[in-house]
């Protein structure tokens, strides 16, 4: 995938973020919700992303990942716990998708998984509450997409 | 409807064992296997099986830590479905064997004749990954028990459903790497561990509404979270087509449509139509794994409709005979809830504690690496959790249960707990009679005679698993298992002789099993001469 490309999928997950937790939905719709947005994000790999690089057949759920850790940002309780949980399920998705890739012969980027890592490990000591630090964080997990 | 259940489960058991009777007699023969299907049914049942283990310690462990209330009411029959479907899961890999009394050959451990492990291999990232989660799974069902009369025990469950949140999605992320490491194109996918894990958890979903309706009543919250299930399968169901054009529309049809049903009230208020739903999500759920491993038009045989009755019976057996016993000794269970005291293990405790499992791991890992220093420390990982979750689990359950029991009753239960493990190691370490001569149970040379069948088909069914069909190796056999056999060149099998390897095949050599008493001399021979057709016409 292209880095513009890249930039737009990470626009792309960034959308709906803000908008998952602030209403208040039945179960059976909030995972319609989630399942329709991990869809549309398959549909734009499909369509944008490169056929014949291995890693984008975990590039969706990746995007997923990503938007549910900003969403993450606007919940009001037990944030630090829900930003653990869904840093720790970008963590999965990177760790078992490159070792099944690494079968294929492909080399595993441990940089993004590391910074992951840190992020659940850390994020507890942070006051999250504060706008301020929300956006650091923010910039941190758009750092960590962009950057590695 | 209890008792009637559990009868049915007695009854499906007797063609259930007369198959497992079967498959131990004559091996992977009794199943339908081809070329392509290397795996079969009993992998098929596996996958279903383990991925329906998964759902208990889900509505359990992981609801207890998200605070979900609901989960008071289900947990113990969700923890019970657990415990029964993993005893049924953990079955089909030993019958996958072929040889069970080689069982031991997936455990990590070291023994006296250097066939080593292979850490590379998912198989043994299985066997770790399953025996830990059924061992806690037990024990976390125990303490539900005891902290029913001891209320202070709430906090060592909660500690343990901690332990127990990584690891059943690690349990169902290792079976999706069986799949996803392989060089099979169909199996390719990075996407794979997430998607195991919805199908686990949905499949799950299913079985303990299921069991909830045919014992307690209805699970309101069950029925949403198997609507919002669905609509996650059906995502990875459209990746999965636009990655690999694979489709499979009764997967789709039972599996989501009929699963819709639910949003209309007045059909959800219909018994009847929750337990269609639920047995149509099973049956979807089956499917999705039969046409995952089963992608051919291979002929089934009878064996393949016998674990059926093997899974359900066993399962329905073990569940409904679990419930009406705990009925007459704990009736207690099924009028209160477990105590969910917010109090925690103390926190310098739970550090101790996993600063421990995890030096301890990395101690074995490191021990076992001196053996094996040709894997990438990578591939250490996935056997590495399940090991240090072990002990982790282990040291919470004990300390917890430590200040209920009589200080005799405990060290004396620890010192047999300690005499069988040793025992048990020092078993492993010994190894088996590698004799085939002297089992039981080998598949005669008569049973292949019997039918006439040619030197190919002798090749095919003795040779090929390690050997591969033209005698070059079997790549994938090789791939996830080891050690790698011979090259059959011309040259080499010139200059061996045909005595010569008559006699490895007849009686072994390094790595390779002796056929003796499975194959007659002559048709050894006459295999010498098929490996040198083969290894003329590749030259």
């Amino acid at each position: 995938m292209t880095p513009l490309m890249n930039s737009l999928a990470c626009l792309l997950a960034l959308l709906p973020a803000p908008f998952l937790w602030t209403t208040r939905r039945p179960l059976a719709r909030q995972g319609v919700l989630l399942s329709l947005i991990l869809v549309s994000f398959m549909l734009f790999v499909f369509l944008a992303g490169d056929s014949n690089d291995a890693t984008m057949e975990f590039y969706p759920l990746e995007m997923w990942a990503f938007c549910l850790c900003v969403s993450t940002l606007t919940l009001s309780k037990r944030k630090v716990f829900f930003m653990s949980l869904a840093q720790g399920l970008w963590l999965w998705i990177l760790f078992f998708g490159s070792l099944s890739l690494f079968y294929r012969g492909l080399e595993i980027s441990f940089l993004s998984m590391t910074l992951l890592a840190v992020g659940i490990l850390s994020f507890r000591f942070l006051k999250t509450n504060s706008r301020e630090t929300s956006f650091a964080i923010l910039i941190y997990w758009v750092g960590i997409w962009m950057l590695f | 409807m209890v008792k009637i259940l559990f009868a049915i489960g007695i009854l499906l058991l007797f063609p259930g064992c007369w198959t497992l009777y079967h498959a131990f007699s004559i091996g992977p023969a009794s199943w339908a296997l081809d070329q392509t299907v290397f795996w079969g049914t009993p992998i098929v049942n596996f996958v279903f099986w383990i991925g329906l283990a998964h759902a208990g310690t889900f509505l359990s462990a992981i609801l207890l830590l998200l605070g979900a209330r609901f989960q008071k009411r289900i947990s113990f029959i969700a923890e019970l479905s657990t415990v029964s479907s993993i005893f049924v899961a953990g079955l089909f890999p030993l019958i996958h064997l072929g040889v069970i009394s080689r069982f031991y050959f997936l455990v990590p451990f070291f023994n006296q004749r250097d066939m080593y492990v292979n850490f590379a291999s998912p198989l043994v990232w299985d066997f770790l990954a399953i025996g830990v989660y059924a061992f806690l799974s037990i024990a976390y069902l125990i303490v539900h028990i005891v902290s029913l009369k001891h209320p202070s025990l709430s906090k060592t469950r909660r500690a343990m459903a901690w332990v127990l949140f990584p690891l059943v999605l690690w349990v169902h992320t290792i079976v999706s790497l069986d799949f996803a490491v392989s060089t099979v194109p169909l199996w390719r996918g990075g996407f794979l561990p997430i998607y195991f894990i919805a199908g686990a958890i949905f499949s799950g979903l299913a079985l303990v509404m299921l069991l909830l309706e045919s014992t307690q009543g209805r699970g309101k919250k069950l029925e949403e979270m198997l609507l919002a299930g669905s609509w996650l399968l059906l995502a990875f169901w459209i990746w999965e087509f636009l990655q690999k054009g694979v489709w499979h529309p009764e997967v789709i049809f039972f599996g989501f449509l009929v699963v819709q049903s639910f949003w209309i009230t007045r059909l959800r208020e219909k018994k009847i139509v929750r337990l269609i739903v639920g047995v149509s999500v099973l049956v979807a759920m089956w499917w999705e794994r039969f046409a995952l491993i089963m992608h051919s038009d291979i002929k089934w045989l009878w064996s393949d409709w016998g674990w059926f009755a093997l899974g359900a019976g066993l399962f329905l057996f073990i569940f409904f005979g679990l419930y009406l016993l705990f009925q007459k000794i704990f009736p207690e269970l099924f009028l209160v809830a477990p105590q969910e005291s917010r109090k925690n293990t103390p926190q310098r405790q739970v550090i101790l504690i996993v600063v421990f499992s995890f030096m301890l791991a990395s101690f074995y890992l490191f021990l076992n690496h001196q053996y094996d220093p040709g894997v990438p420390w990578v591939q250490w990982v996935p056997a590495f959790f399940p090991i240090a979750a072990l002990i982790a689990g282990l040291s919470f359950f004990v300390l917890g249960i430590y200040p209920l029991v009589p200080k005799k009753y405990f060290f004396f239960f620890s010192g047999l707990v300690v005499i069988f493990v040793g025992f048990a190691a020092g078993a492993f370490y010994a190894g088996g009679n590698t004799d085939l001569s002297f089992q039981s149970s080998p598949v005669s040379a008569e049973f292949i005679s019997k039918k006439e069948r040619p030197t190919s088909y002798l090749w095919n069914s003795r040779c090929v698993s390690c050997h591969g069909s033209d005698g070059l190796g079997n790549r994938k056999f090789i791939y996830e298992f080891y050690p790698e056999p011979q090259d059959l060149t011309l040259e080499r099998l010139v200059l061996q002789g045909e005595d010569s390897l008559t006699r490895v095949v007849l009686e072994g050599r390094a790595y390779m099993n002796p056929f003796e008493g499975r194959l007659s001399e002559p048709e050894a021979r006459a295999l010498i001469r098929y490996m040198h057709q083969l290894a003329e016409d590749k030259e």
